[in-house]
């Protein structure tokens, strides 16, 4: 992965160039430390940013402009890690396909989120503070109708390490009750004057687009802290599996097993245990789904950087022992019974395939390149050099190393 | 092979029918190591009804057949499942089952070729056993329980249901639970020889590879399957007219928050303009009348009438002499009566003015060249497009680009509300 870097003063730009696309993607990284309850804020700031802000203080206007610059795409998103990173990404397309010019104003238009809220007299703009404030109150409310997300967060909430995993990250009603909005003000205030600022940019960029970004920079950024993001939190202790069943009035059951990976290494965490994942997925799909017909979906998946392993499936109720038993079994039998040639390389070509297909899309390079800087994590090419590596043996060594820490039914309706 | 050019975003169409019928679209990006193949048959959850091929009579089918027969088709006689097949190399294959189509896809980065025979093959080659068939039903009987916890999709249903009187969307795509235990073996192959004739199904191919090259392996695999000649689908058409099922209806489930669906059936005769330019000119009005560039969206937003913007979707039908639009208006409301009142009063002074008209002409440049700038998109953006109008051509593109406000307002001028029905669906404490 060839890249360019400029270290300044007050933060950091990456620069990463391809012809392969039309458009230039730019996330804008404010990395800060948080505590559980600012979750609610955050999320809560992310929306209201993007609503409006000083130059486009209602969204018919902000929308306007949005049509004005060929319709670029912006999102703000939080991840809730050791810190806090709130990632501020636009694509547009390049004004060599456009309009000479667009590419200076798609830039002010995307800090203009950042650095330019609609305030007034030390507050947030109260019409849409309250606006925002419905829509995620809605969301939330929604989010208590999704079974699938729901058996997520209850299961990882009784994760038995304290990590951030057992984090609800989607915030909460009575975190919401709470926000004020001259407190929620002085918040941002604080959080933009504490925060550590790496900008990462993708595409087909000039001299003249790196100099535009700049003094946007220059103008908004006076300061540089820096912050320590964690990518592995090790596993502390190994205990008793709890089990645990929730009621509901779902007609569907949804099964979830976590296991903690103990004592991994950083090569099986980053490279043996994808493998693992998804030979196991294979097996799940295989034998539970198309052999028994117990499930319509069984598969598995992976947290490396909170080393956990965790199985899930949508099941019926009455076969909730039997599928537990046989998903455990499966995992298990990993150890106990060959791997085959068919099944090992199907699961490592599948990891390959993985990281080419990121390279055919801008917000895929851009990801790896974010991982790459600000977690340490391993390039595409580095892991499929890496995968191509991993023996039968590595895979079956899993096995012991894993420990179930979590059952958990989001019980339906029997 | 016929070019198609789509000079908006500098790419090239490579299109040709092939002597069965089969629709072939290839187009072709020399940078991507990303490949893909998606072969659809127009046949769906709605085609219950028609003559299956080699017989006389209509015949009626259970619900969920359709997609029932997709997940069929990925058992192979040989033992060798669709699934390791692909998965071999690393490439995800997957089927998706609507209302009007069946989409079979693989997107990899390596073995093309022998992927896009093998596309080709499995699903022209069906086997069904009895045993085979009973197997799945557990796995399709625990798919519908998932489709029952999903409170949108159970909204939609009753929307659809509501607003058509003939067809057939009193039915689900996935089936009612009986209806699914009632599938046999000979309901699939009965359903699959009518439809999954090269005359009724299209393929988009997405590669770095020479499209000649490409187009000559699909000949070649297609020239060695047999299949019947000059062979029309007779499937039932329905006579559906403007009026609707159920005017308002409330429906009960666990819901947490309010929801309202304002939904309504237009005439394309109405227009005496093409497919293509109404749904755009809707689209348009639409969107500056009751989405992002609307003060009605926002003031109803400020008023804490609605929580979050309103949307909106529309839909055609091919029925008997005509083409039925319909248009689906989606709210969360506080006070649903006063949103549904202001809605009404704001469909009757509806008021676009050219300089915001204007604006969707940037948008459609940017929409074009977005779908072909990202993987994920052209082939789903192609897709659309044929499924919308039944074929791709330097027409369409050129009616969905070059917009017009004198016709925008005569598309305004003749739109109406008057075949409405409503469907809501009260938060529960």
């Amino acid at each position: 992965m060839n890249y360019e870097i400029i270290n300044e003063k007050n933060y950091d730009i990456y620069l990463l160039k391809t012809d392969k696309f039309k458009t230039i993607n730019i996330s804008t990284i404010i990395i800060n430390n948080y505590k559980k309850e600012d979750i609610t804020k955050e999320r809560f700031l992310s929306e209201y940013l993007l609503l409006t802000n000083n130059k486009y203080s209602n969204e018919i206007s902000l929308n306007k402009e949005i049509l004005e610059l060929y319709s670029p795409t912006i999102g703000i998103h939080d991840t809730f890690s050791n810190n806090h990173l709130k990632s501020i990404d636009i694509t547009f397309l390049n004004e060599k396909f456009t309009e000479k010019g667009m590419n200076k104003k798609s830039l002010e238009f995307c800090f203009d989120f950042v650095f330019n809220p609609n305030v007034n007299n030390d507050m947030f703009s109260e019409n849409y503070f309250n606006i925002t404030k419905n829509i995620i109150k809605n969301r939330l409310l929604r989010a208590k109708e999704d079974s699938q997300s729901i058996a997520f967060f209850n299961s990882f909430n009784n994760f038995t390490e304290d990590t951030p995993i057992k984090n609800d990250v989607r915030g909460n009603l009575n975190d919401l009750e709470k926000i004020n909005n001259k407190e929620l003000y002085n918040y941002y205030i604080n959080r933009l004057s504490t925060g550590k600022y790496v900008i990462f940019v993708v595409g087909e960029y000039d001299e003249k687009l790196v100099l535009d970004l700049k003094e946007i920079l220059e103008k908004n950024i006076n300061f540089k802290k820096e912050y320590e993001l964690i990518n592995n939190f090790p596993i502390t202790k190994i205990n008793e599996p709890k089990e645990i069943i929730d009621e509901t009035s779902f007609k569907q059951s949804i099964l979830y097993l976590i296991y903690k990976t103990y004592n991994l290494s950083d090569y099986e965490r980053e490279y043996v245990l994808p493998i693992f994942s998804n030979l196991l997925s294979d097996r799940l799909f295989n034998n539970v789904r198309e052999k028994e017909s117990l499930a319509y979906y069984a598969t598995s998946d992976f947290l490396p950087t909170y080393n956990s392993l965790y199985m899930y499936a949508g099941i019926s109720r009455e076969n909730y022992s039997k599928c537990k038993d046989l998903m455990i079994k499966e995992l298990n039998d990993i150890k106990n019974k060959e791997i085959t040639d068919i099944e090992f390389d199907k699961a490592k070509e599948s990891i390959i395939s993985r990281m080419y297909s990121s390279k055919d899309v801008i917000g895929g390079i851009s990801s790896y390149l974010i991982r790459l800087v600000l977690f340490n994590k391993k390039t595409q090419d580095e892991i499929i050099e890496n995968t191509k590596k991993v023996t039968k043996e590595e895979v079956k060594e899993i096995v012991d190393k894993l420990y179930l820490d979590v059952s958990y039914l989001l019980g339906g309706i029997k | 092979m016929k070019i198609i050019n789509l000079d908006i975003v500098n790419e090239k169409l490579f299109y040709e029918k092939l002597d069965n019928g089969l629709d072939v679209y290839i187009i072709k990006k020399e940078k991507f190591y990303t490949e893909e193949a998606v072969l659809v048959t127009n046949f769906g959850g709605l085609d219950l009804e028609f003559v299956p091929i080699n017989e006389d009579k209509m015949v009626t089918m259970p619900s969920g057949i359709a997609h029932f027969l997709e997940h069929k088709l990925f058992e192979q006689e040989d033992g060798e499942s669709v699934h390791d097949f692909y998965n071999k190399t690393g490439t995800y294959v997957n089927a998706a089952t609507d209302y009007k189509t069946t989409k079979y896809y693989f997107v990899g980065v390596n073995n093309f070729y022998n992927n896009l025979n093998y596309l080709l093959d499995f699903v022209g080659s069906p086997y069904f056993t009895d045993e085979n068939v009973l197997k799945e039903k557990g796995i399709i009987i625990e798919e519908a329980n998932m489709c029952l916890d999903d409170i949108g999709r159970v909204f939609n249903q009753a929307i659809y249901k509501n607003l058509f009187n003939n067809i057939r969307y009193d039915k689900t795509v996935i089936g009612s639970i009986d209806d699914i235990k009632s599938i046999t073996k000979e309901d699939l192959y009965r359903c699959y020889n009518t439809f999954y004739h090269p005359s009724n199904m299209a393929l988009f191919i997405f590669t770095n590879k020479d499209e000649l090259e490409v187009l000559n392996v699909v000949k070649e695999n297609q020239s060695k399957k047999e299949y019947k000649k000059d062979f029309k689908i007779q499937k039932k058409i329905y006579n559906e007219d403007l009026s609707v099922r159920k005017e308002y209806e409330v429906i009960d489930a666990d819901s947490r928050i309010n929801r309202v669906c304002y939904s309504f059936k237009q005439s394309l005769k109405d227009y005496n303009m093409s497919l293509e330019k109404v749904s755009n000119y809707l689209s348009i009005m639409l969107d500056s009348l009751i989405g992002s560039l609307s003060n009605f969206n926002l003031e109803l937003k400020e008023k804490s009438i609605i929580n979050g913007d309103i949307n909106f979707y529309f839909d055609k039908e091919k029925v008997v002499d005509d083409i039925i639009l319909h248009i689906h208006i989606y709210a969360s409301p506080n006070d649903e009566e006063l949103f549904i009142k202001l809605l009404e009063d704001e469909f009757n002074k509806i008021i676009v003015n050219e300089d915001d008209f204007n604006l969707y002409k940037k948008d459609n440049i940017s929409y074009y060249n977005y779908s072909f700038n990202n993987l994920n998109k052209i082939l789903y953006f192609l897709i659309s497009k044929y499924e919308n109008y039944g074929r791709i051509d330097e027409e369409i593109i050129k009616d969905e680009l070059n917009i017009n406000y004198d016709e925008f307002k005569e598309v305004v001028k003749r739109f109406n509300i008057k075949n409405k029905s409503i469907v809501s669906l009260k938060k529960q404490n």
